[in-house]
């Protein structure tokens, strides 16, 4: 039992940490993206 | 409908169906009368091979899609790529599980069998067309590289198939592709479920992976425009005496 449990968490592990590290870059990304499009302040 | 929207509804279909793998896989399913309690690897391993294969045959048709002059689009590049990544992690994903599996089975964490070796050259060839997309270039020539690298590398997806069937291997032959498969009732069920489950958490992936490339894109050629306007209105600022030295 001791392998299947090694393969549930390396598969669900592995696949849980690259999609939060998936939508968090996406996130980050969005707001340079809006900060990017919003006009400069006049100085 | 909002695109985020979409992304979340999907997200949330993806996961539960994950959760329902996961509880009858480990929970519900029982010990198999030859494997044993091994035989719970069924739910997972299959099912991440198959995303694989979906992931670098996604990456394929949209490599073609860039390569046909008349559907040439970046959006196809962007597909590509991020398939390709995704289609990676699931190599490596089939490969550790499947020596997790020979280690309790054959007894050994690798061996140099057919289908675990050809495996083994598909995740590199893929690593190969990743680095290469990371090679500074422009959009146009990056997505030609890289379409025909993702194409040449696709070749070996049917090698890797057919492998247990083309040579003698250690690996067993396909339990379900045939016309009386070996498993049966709940067990049948659940490794149907553990294939859509995964095939959808691939799509979740492929939309959150998507837009990064997009906007990584978006933001690139953002700034190479501020970069060549600032350079151009530098130049205009310098008065023409200042550009040429004066020789006496």
């Amino acid at each position: 039992m001791n392998y299947v449990w090694a393969c549930y968490i390396a598969v669900f592990g592995i696949l849980a940490i690259y999609a939060v590290r998936l939508v968090l870059r996406s996130r980050q990304i969005a707001a340079k993206v809006l900060a990017a499009d919003q006009p400069n302040e006049p100085t | 409908m909002n695109e985020q929207l979409i992304s979340r509804a999907f997200g949330l279909i993806s996961c539960t169906l994950m959760a329902f793998v996961l509880v009858l896989g480990l929970g519900v399913t029982g010990p198999d009368v030859i494997q044993g309690e091994v035989v719970r690897m069924l739910y997972v391993h299959p099912a991440v091979a198959w995303v694989a294969y979906v992931a670098f045959g996604i990456t394929s048709l949209a490599s073609v899609m860039w390569l046909r002059p008349k559907s040439r689009k970046l959006f196809w590049d962007q597909i590509a790529g991020s398939s390709a990544e995704i289609g990676v992690v699931f190599t490596l994903l089939a490969l550790l599980t499947g020596a997790i599996w020979g280690r309790s089975t054959w007894g050994v964490w690798w061996t140099w069998d057919a289908r675990t070796t050809s495996t083994a050259m598909l995740l590199f060839l893929y690593i190969g067309v990743l680095a290469l997309r990371s090679v500074p270039a422009d959009h146009e020539t990056r997505a030609r590289r890289s379409a025909v690298a993702a194409l040449l590398a696709f070749a070996n997806v049917p090698i890797v198939h057919f492998s247990v069937k083309w040579w003698r291997t250690l690996h067993q032959d396909p339990s379900l592709l045939k016309p009386d498969p070996d498993v049966h009732g709940l067990q049948l069920v659940t490794i149907l479920l553990s294939f859509v489950a995964f095939t959808a958490f691939y799509g979740w992936l492929l939309i959150h992976r998507y837009r990064i490339a997009r906007w990584t894109d978006q933001l690139g050629d953002a700034d190479l425009e501020r970069s060549i306007a600032s350079r151009r209105s530098e130049a205009r600022t310098v008065p023409p005496q200042a550009q040429l030295p004066v020789v006496r």
